[in-house]
Order: C-alpha cells, then sequence, then structure tokens
C-alpha cells in the first residue's frame, strides 16, 4: 500500500534526488523556508534552489530531474511537479546569491529527516533581489528580520555585498 | 463630529505586546505544528484568494498530512 502524502515524504524526496545524484545540492527557499525560522505564512508552492548536477550544455536544463519525476510517477503540471501532492517549484541557481545560499544553507532535521533549508540572512537577500522585489516579499523579509535567531549584520553584509538593495 | 472615546495608552501597550507575544508563540511551535499551521492557513486562505483573482491549477490547499 503507498504511503499517505506527506510534507515528510516530500522532504525525503528532495533528499533521494540528491542521494540519486540528479542535483548537486537543493536548499528549500520561499514561503515554505519560513516555517524552518519564523511565525507560518499561506503559500500553496515548496520552492527548491538547486545546483543540477554537472551537465554537457552551457544552458542548464531540468530534464533529469522531469525524468526523476516520470519514473517516481509525480505527474507535471506547468512548471511545478507534484511531489507527494506538493507543487514543487524546481529553480536553478540563478547567480552567485543564489549559489551561496545554497552552499551556506542550513541541515535540518524534520521528523527525523534531514532537510536543507536557505538560512534567514540569505532569504532576505534574495527576497531583496530587483527581479523578485514585491510588496509580498518585503513583507517575508521584514518577518525574518525581526526572527530573533537572524543575524543582522550579516544580512547587511550581504545586501552590500551582493548590490541587492538599492 | 462627535467626541469618541479612545483607549489609554496602557490598553493599546497591552494589545500590542499580546499581538507580539502570539506572533512569538507561533514562531516557537514545532516545526510539525507550523506545517499544520500552513495546511490550516491555506485552506482559510484559498477562497478569499479565489474571490480576488483566478487560480492557477496548482494554488489550492494540500491535501497531505504535516
Amino acid at each position: 500500500m503507498k504511503a499517505a502524502s506527506s510534507f515528510l515524504n516530500a522532504l525525503r524526496a528532495l533528499e533521494e534526488i540528491k542521494r540519486l545524484g540528479i542535483v548537486e545540492d537543493y536548499a528549500i527557499a520561499g514561503a515554505m523556508a519560513l516555517v524552518f525560522w519564523t511565525e507560518p505564512i499561506p503559500t500553496f508552492d515548496l520552492d527548491v534552489l538547486l545546483f543540477l548536477a554537472e551537465q554537457e550544455k552551457p544552458i542548464v536544463s531540468l530534464g533529469s530531474i522531469y525524468q526523476w519525476a516520470a519514473a517516481r510517477g509525480y505527474p507535471v503540471d506547468g512548471e511545478h511537479i507534484l511531489v507527494e501532492g506538493l507543487p514543487v517549484q524546481f529553480l536553478p541557481s540563478h547567480n552567485e546569491l543564489a549559489d551561496e545560499a545554497i552552499e551556506k544553507a542550513a541541515t535540518l532535521e524534520y521528523e527525523g529527516v534531514a532537510v536543507r533549508v536557505v538560512r534567514p540572512e540569505y532569504l532576505v537577500a534574495l527576497y531583496l533581489e530587483p527581479s523578485a522585489r514585491t510588496s509580498k516579499r518585503r513583507e517575508r523579509a521584514a518577518a525574518l528580520l525581526e526572527a530573533p535567531g537572524t543575524d543582522q549584520s550579516l544580512v547587511q553584509e550581504l545586501i552590500h555585498r551582493f548590490k541587492v538593495e538599492t | 463630529m462627535g467626541h469618541r472615546s479612545r483607549p489609554t495608552p496602557e490598553l493599546m501597550s497591552r494589545l500590542r505586546q499580546g499581538k507580539a507575544e502570539l506572533h512569538a508563540k507561533h514562531t516557537q511551535m514545532s516545526l510539525k505544528e507550523k506545517v499544520a499551521m500552513v495546511l490550516e492557513l491555506q485552506r482559510i486562505y484559498y477562497p478569499l484568494l479565489k474571490r480576488k483573482r483566478p487560480l492557477a491549477s496548482w494554488e489550492h490547499p494540500w491535501d497531505i498530512e504535516p
């Protein structure tokens, strides 16, 4: 009998793509990452930043992820893959800030399963990127800045180094 | 304009303190409780969002366990 869909099983699937070498590394970003650092907010998808395994072509392809999803029976819905009932958007790292956000991600535990999560300081910087900045994302950045564990000096350093706030 | 009674600064301060305490309580919940709260928020938010704009096919509450 197939196990019921759960957040836990979705996290297990993320660990699987790393274990199988489909991705070099990944980290949960977006609104679901806030769950790990501050107060939960409503969201309908799970954003996963990732480094794909080395590819021969210069332009990144998500083909290997789609192949894995097809093999596991996970349906595709537009730009999302339904992993254990959760719409997941796999986002290849788009710049050096995102690279560092994945490299420095925290390895946390959810009900005994390891999960990589973008640290709050990097989430703030990603939310303040000009291409991603919306009023909703600014609110999320503000919530993270107020979270007790957020390193304010690191936030300032990232903002300065990656020139994300004008 | 008629005279309106206003709350005292002490009452406003207590109300704000209560709100801050609630946020802090939510922040300190276990991860599993927080995921359960996201699922609950989805159920509340979904009909409101649906009235506001057309939704993408993936924008619906997750039918999962936390």
